[in-house]
Order: structure tokens, then C-alpha cells, then sequence
């Protein structure tokens, strides 16, 4: 396998007086796929390019394969980074910017066109190797800043939002190239972005950022159905948040209903159906869910297996396929995608199966 | 306005007459003195002759291509200087280092030409400041002293003095450019001098030569420098020129000799409007 080991301890960055990493600890296998997922200034820029070495971590240990190259310049890192920009020459053509690492490398001019040839065919590119870049598409362009990375045959791969400059159709595509690439390379890929589904579909790992700090590291499956906390479970599109008390043993959860108590499975691992508790025993609770997995239904109508929280529709929206309805309940707006069609001002309450609800200790 | 309504006969009288002021600024101050002096260049006694021309070559070939082969040398000079210089600034990585040499290269920007060439007389002399600093030192021995008060001592000056006019144009060019197409090249394994040379110089290419052909041309209309500095021949054109007027009376030959400087300007003058085309026709 091509790839490289990172393990990354106690990574701290600041810009300044303003610290934006708060020792970071990441151990990434070779040939991993890792997304970095985060909102604008979690820091998760400042980390990948620690990595790459062009920013200095004011404390901490980067290792690459074992090796300490937290001081090393990036020239010397071996690892190929694709911008968000794209950052291409535009002096050069785009063999030239492809072929650019491998000159560095002292590469003759036969193995460079070689490779160079190769890596256009496979990006689609070939018609385009004798044209300057400024004269590229958008798509054209990321193609090419990515044979650039990948012809030096670099076994880390860094990427910083290498999508996001690009039209959403075009970016579904090639989330799945990079993804196939990365798999038949067997290199080792580190991901920003700050688009959820991007890091679900294309990631090994994902590591969620919140202000400097990891708030969860696991697979896509994970970090979605078990988030460590309510930012990441909020993150991960569970956005409705519902005060109220709770309490769990062994087997089962109870949460505060209206006057009564709805008492409902605790979930012991992924996929068995059960509410995911993460709260200590009888408290204030948060639960948070997901606008899709909840349905509404008449107060006045009976459910079984469901918790129920009453309230009345204050607006209705048709965003495409489903209806959006935002739910007035006490003081919180919470917002459920519903089939039926309902009007504003009705009854309703908001039925959520127990494998829908995440249950916090209220912050 | 569109070109169809400028066409109009009203509007188009109304849009000459917006321009007569600054047209006629021009004629009366630019064309007609440089049209007068092209016509004595030609006109020896009323009749139509290339004797001043004949007599500028026969007195001051030497001096032509003493001339010519400063300003190049100088260029060249100004512009591996402006390089570096504005190379560090854009590539330095000691904080420290960037400030002061930010602070320290822009002096000579305010020093008039006189002014700087008075420094070097008192700094190139045989017994001037850089000898005596190198004797104090015990770099050379006082027997080793020369002056520099000849063609290098012109060179010097003007390098000193245009040097810092190219980097201020070139810098702020380099300070322009998108910081990761560096960044991806130091990404891939270049060296700094490399990412100079490969990757920043090429994408200031255009402002560098603007810089070097506007330093070109006010190199060739300095009077003082040769002057002051190099009171000996051969010298630079604008010496001869002056002595020609000065001394003679003589406005034909000085009148050739600017003709001749023309077309040594001319040559650059001519790449820099070329290039002002290219850019402006370019598609955006």
C-alpha cells in the first residue's frame, strides 16, 4: 500500500493572541480516507495545512509514518495538497502544471510527458494538456490542480475544500472520482469540508470540529445515528432541539411527555432500533432529532411505540417531495417534513420513533 | 455613449470641443517643440541635409554607444535587483528582516538625481567613503584605492536611484498574486529561489518590464548623473547635448543627438506600447 500513517498529538495553532486549535489528537491509518467537518473557523483549515507544513503549530507533534515532522518545511513533506482555489499557474499550460512535481523531481522529459498523459487520460483532460488554465472550466481546472497532486504519486493527499467552487452537479460526480481514485491509489486522503453529505459519501472517518477542539472521530454510520454531543448531533442535521426531563436504566428510557411519562427502548448499539441515550440518570434533557425522521399527526388521534410532543403549526412550506412544517411547542420552533398536508394553526403533535431520538444532558 | 450617437454631428462637435483643452496643452507644449527640433535636425540653413546627423556620429559615436551601453547595463542590473528585493519581500520568512528592508529600499525614491549623484561623487571617490571604509577595514591597502567616478560610478548611481522605483511596481504585483499558486509549489518540493524564478517572476513578467522600460527612459534623459560623476569622455548623450547648446549655440547637432536618443527610447517605447495594446485588448 502506497499510503502513509498520521498520528497528530496535541496539536495546538494559534493566529496570534486567538488560539484555534486546542490540542488536536488524530491517529489516521494508511490509505484512510478522513474527512475534517466543521463550520467556517473550527479550524479545521489551520489543521490540514499544519499537516502540510505550511503553518507552524505554536505546540504539539505531527508524525508521518513515525517519523516527527512537525518542523519540517512543507518541500520536504512529500504530501500534495489541492486548493480550494485550485491555486494552478497560469503561465503554465496544463501538462506543465501537472508534470511541475515530477521536473522537481529531476524526471526526465519522457517520464514526465508519460505520466502526464496518463494522469489526462484518466481525468478526462487529454484535449486540454497544451492549453493554458485560465482558459478552463471550473471542473477543467480542479481536474487539473488534482493531476497535479496526484502525479508526484504522493502518499498523503491533502484536500481543502477542493469542491466547493464547483456547480453542485458537477461536485456530486466528483466526489465519487476522487473517493475511486483514493481507493485504487491506496493513498492516504485527509478532507476539509464543511459540507456533511460530501464528508458522509467520500470518508473512511469523519473528525468534527468544534471551535479547536475534536468533538467526535467515527465512521460516517456512527457520527450520524451516535453523536458524542448535541453540536455534533445538530452537525449531523439533527437541528430540532426539545427540552424536557428524562431518565434511563439498563433496558429502557423515560421521558417527560405533557402531564405524563412515555417510557420507550434504550438503544444498546447501532441499528437496533432504540433511543440513543447519552445523559447521565434523571436530569433536564435536550432531545434532538431530524426534521425528516419525525411525522405529525391530529392531537387527537392515537399512536403506539411513539413519543409525542404537542404543538401548534405556525408555518407551512412546500420545499420539494415532502411539506415543511414549523411546530410551535412551548418556547421552541421545531421544524418536521410531513407527507399530509396540514394547515397553519392546526393541533398536531410530532410523533418520533425511539431510533429518531437523541437524548443530552441539557447544557 | 455609444460610437452610433458619438457620430452625430452635434454631439461629436460637443465631444472634440471636450477635448480641445488638453488637446491643444498637447500641441502647444509636446508636438510643436519636438516638431521644431526634428525640423533643425534636418534643416541646415533652410535647406534640407543629414550634416548634423553626419557631425553627431563623427564627434559622439563612442559617446552613442557609451550611452547605450549604460542604460542596458543599468536595466539589467535594476532588474535582477528589483527582483530579489521584491522577491525577498513576497518569500522572506524572517519578520524582521522583511520590515527593515521594506522600510530601507524606498530612500532613494526621494532623492532628486543631483542630490544622489553629489552622494556618489563623495562615496565612489578615490578617497571616499567606500575606500576609506574598505582600508579601515583591511579589505585593501590605501595604494589599491581607485576611483569609481567613471562609467561604473553612472551605473551605480542610476541603479541606486531607479532600483527602488521597480520594486515598489514589482512588489505590489508580487503582493497581488493568489499566496497558494506559492504555497502549491513549495506544496510539491520547490525551492524559493526556484518558486521566484518559476512560479512568481512569470506571473509579474508584464509589471517588471513596464517597470524596466519607464526606468529605461528616465535613465537616458538624466542630465545631472553623467555630469557630476563622469566629467570626462566618453559620456553619456544629454552631456553632450548640454555642451553642444551650452558652449557652440549649436541647436542642429544637439538637435541630431536628441533625434538619436529618440530612437534609442524609441525601441522600448515601442515594446511598451505594444504590450499596453495587448493588455488592453485582451478579452477580461
Amino acid at each position: 500500500m502506497l499510503g502513509a500513517r498520521i498520528n497528530i498529538e496535541n496539536l495546538q495553532a494559534s493566529y496570534g493572541s486567538v488560539q484555534v486549535l486546542h490540542g488536536i489528537n488524530l491517529d489516521i491509518a494508511a490509505g484512510e480516507f478522513v474527512a475534517l467537518l466543521g463550520s467556517s473557523g473550527c479550524g479545521k483549515t489551520t489543521l490540514l495545512r499544519s499537516v502540510s507544513g505550511l503553518f507552524m503549530p505554536s505546540g504539539g507533534k505531527i508524525f508521518l509514518d513515525g517519523t516527527d515532522i512537525t518542523t519540517r518545511p512543507p518541500e520536504k513533506r512529500n504530501m500534495a495538497m489541492v486548493f480550494q482555489s485550485y491555486a494552478l499557474w497560469p503561465h503554465m499550460t496544463v501538462r506543465q502544471n501537472i508534470g511541475y512535481g515530477l521536473k522537481l523531481r529531476g524526471k526526465s522529459a519522457k517520464d514526465v510527458n508519460q505520466k502526464v498523459d496518463e494522469l489526462a487520460a484518466m481525468l478526462g483532460l487529454t484535449e486540454f494538456v497544451d492549453r493554458k488554465t485560465p482558459q478552463l472550466s471550473g471542473g477543467q481546472r480542479q481536474r487539473v490542480a488534482l493531476g497535479r497532486a496526484l502525479a508526484i504519486d504522493p502518499p498523503v493527499l491533502l484536500l481543502d475544500e477542493p469542491l466547493s467552487n464547483l456547480d453542485a452537479r458537477i461536485r456530486l460526480s466528483m466526489r465519487h472520482e476522487i473517493r475511486m481514485l483514493q481507493q485504487r491509489l491506496g493513498i492516504t486522503a485527509i478532507h476539509v469540508t464543511h459540507d456533511r453529505e460530501e464528508a458522509m459519501v467520500m470518508a473512511d472517518r469523519i473528525v468534527i470540529l468544534d471551535k479547536g477542539h475534536v468533538a467526535q472521530v467515527g465512521a460516517p454510520e456512527e457520527v450520524y445515528e451516535r453523536p458524542a454531543n448535541s453540536f455534533v448531533a445538530a452537525f449531523m442535521g439533527a437541528e430540532n432541539q426539545f427540552r424536557t426531563r428524562g431518565g434511563a436504566n439498563g433496558e429502557a428510557v423515560t421521558l417527560q411527555s405533557d402531564a405524563e411519562e412515555c417510557r420507550l427502548p434504550k438503544s444498546k448499539e447501532l441499528g437496533d432500533g432504540g433511543v440513543h441515550w447519552n445523559a447521565s440518570g434523571n436530569a433536564d434533557v435536550s432531545i434532538r432529532f431530524r426534521s425528516e425522521e419525525a411525522t405529525l399527526v391530529p392531537q387527537n388521534e392515537q399512536t403506539d411505540g411513539f413519543y409525542r410532543i404537542n404543538g401548534t403549526i405556525r408555518q407551512a412550506s412546500y420545499p420539494g417531495g415532502v411539506r415543511r412544517y414549523a411546530v410551535q411547542t412551548g418556547e421552541d420552533m421545531l421544524i418536521v417534513d410531513e407527507l399530509k398536508t396540514f394547515s397553519e394553526g392546526d393541533q398536531v403533535s410530532i410523533c418520533l420513533k425511539p431510533n429518531a431520538i437523541h437524548v443530552f444532558e441539557e447544557e | 455613449m455609444s460610437s452610433a450617437q458619438l457620430s452625430n454631428g452635434p454631439n461629436r462637435f460637443a465631444s472634440i470641443l471636450l477635448i480641445l483643452p488638453s488637446l491643444a496643452i498637447i500641441g502647444v507644449l509636446f508636438i510643436y517643440p519636438l516638431g521644431f527640433s526634428v525640423a533643425s535636425a534636418f534643416f541646415e540653413t533652410g535647406q534640407f541635409s543629414f550634416e548634423n546627423f553626419a557631425k553627431a556620429i563623427d564627434f559622439y559615436s563612442r559617446d552613442i554607444v557609451f550611452t547605450v551601453v549604460i542604460v542596458f547595463l543599468a536595466t539589467a542590473i535594476i532588474a535582477v535587483l528589483s527582483v530579489c528585493i521584491a522577491g525577498y519581500l513576497t518569500l522572506g520568512e524572517s519578520v524582521l528582516a522583511v520590515a527593515v528592508l521594506k522600510w530601507l529600499y524606498r530612500w532613494p525614491l526621494f532623492i532628486p538625481f543631483i542630490v544622489s549623484a553629489q552622494l556618489m561623487r563623495t562615496f565612489l571617490a578615490k578617497n571616499g567613503m567606500m575606500n576609506n571604509i574598505l582600508i579601515e577595514a583591511g579589505v585593501m591597502e590605501p595604494l589599491q584605492a581607485v576611483s569609481f567616478l567613471d562609467w561604473r560610478g553612472i551605473v551605480i548611481t542610476f541603479v541606486w536611484k531607479q532600483t527602488p522605483f521597480v520594486v515598489l511596481l514589482v512588489a505590489g504585483a508580487m503582493a497581488a498574486l493568489d499566496r497558494t499558486t506559492i504555497e502549491a509549489a513549495r506544496n510539491l518540493g520547490a525551492s524559493k529561489l526556484r518558486i521566484l524564478i518559476q512560479i512568481v517572476v512569470p506571473q509579474v513578467g508584464t509589471t517588471l518590464m513596464v517597470g524596466l522600460i519607464l526606468s529605461y527612459v528616465t535613465i537616458m534623459s538624466v542630465l545631472s548623473v553623467p555630469m557630476m560623476i563622469n566629467a570626462q569622455t566618453p559620456t553619456m548623450l544629454t552631456v553632450d547635448m548640454a555642451w553642444r547648446i551650452n558652449s557652440y549655440g549649436d541647436y542642429g547637432v544637439a538637435n541630431a543627438l536628441g533625434i538619436i536618443s529618440y530612437l534609442i527610447t524609441g525601441i522600448v517605447a515601442w515594446f511598451y506600447l505594444r504590450q499596453g495594446l495587448k493588455e488592453g485588448g485582451a478579452p477580461k
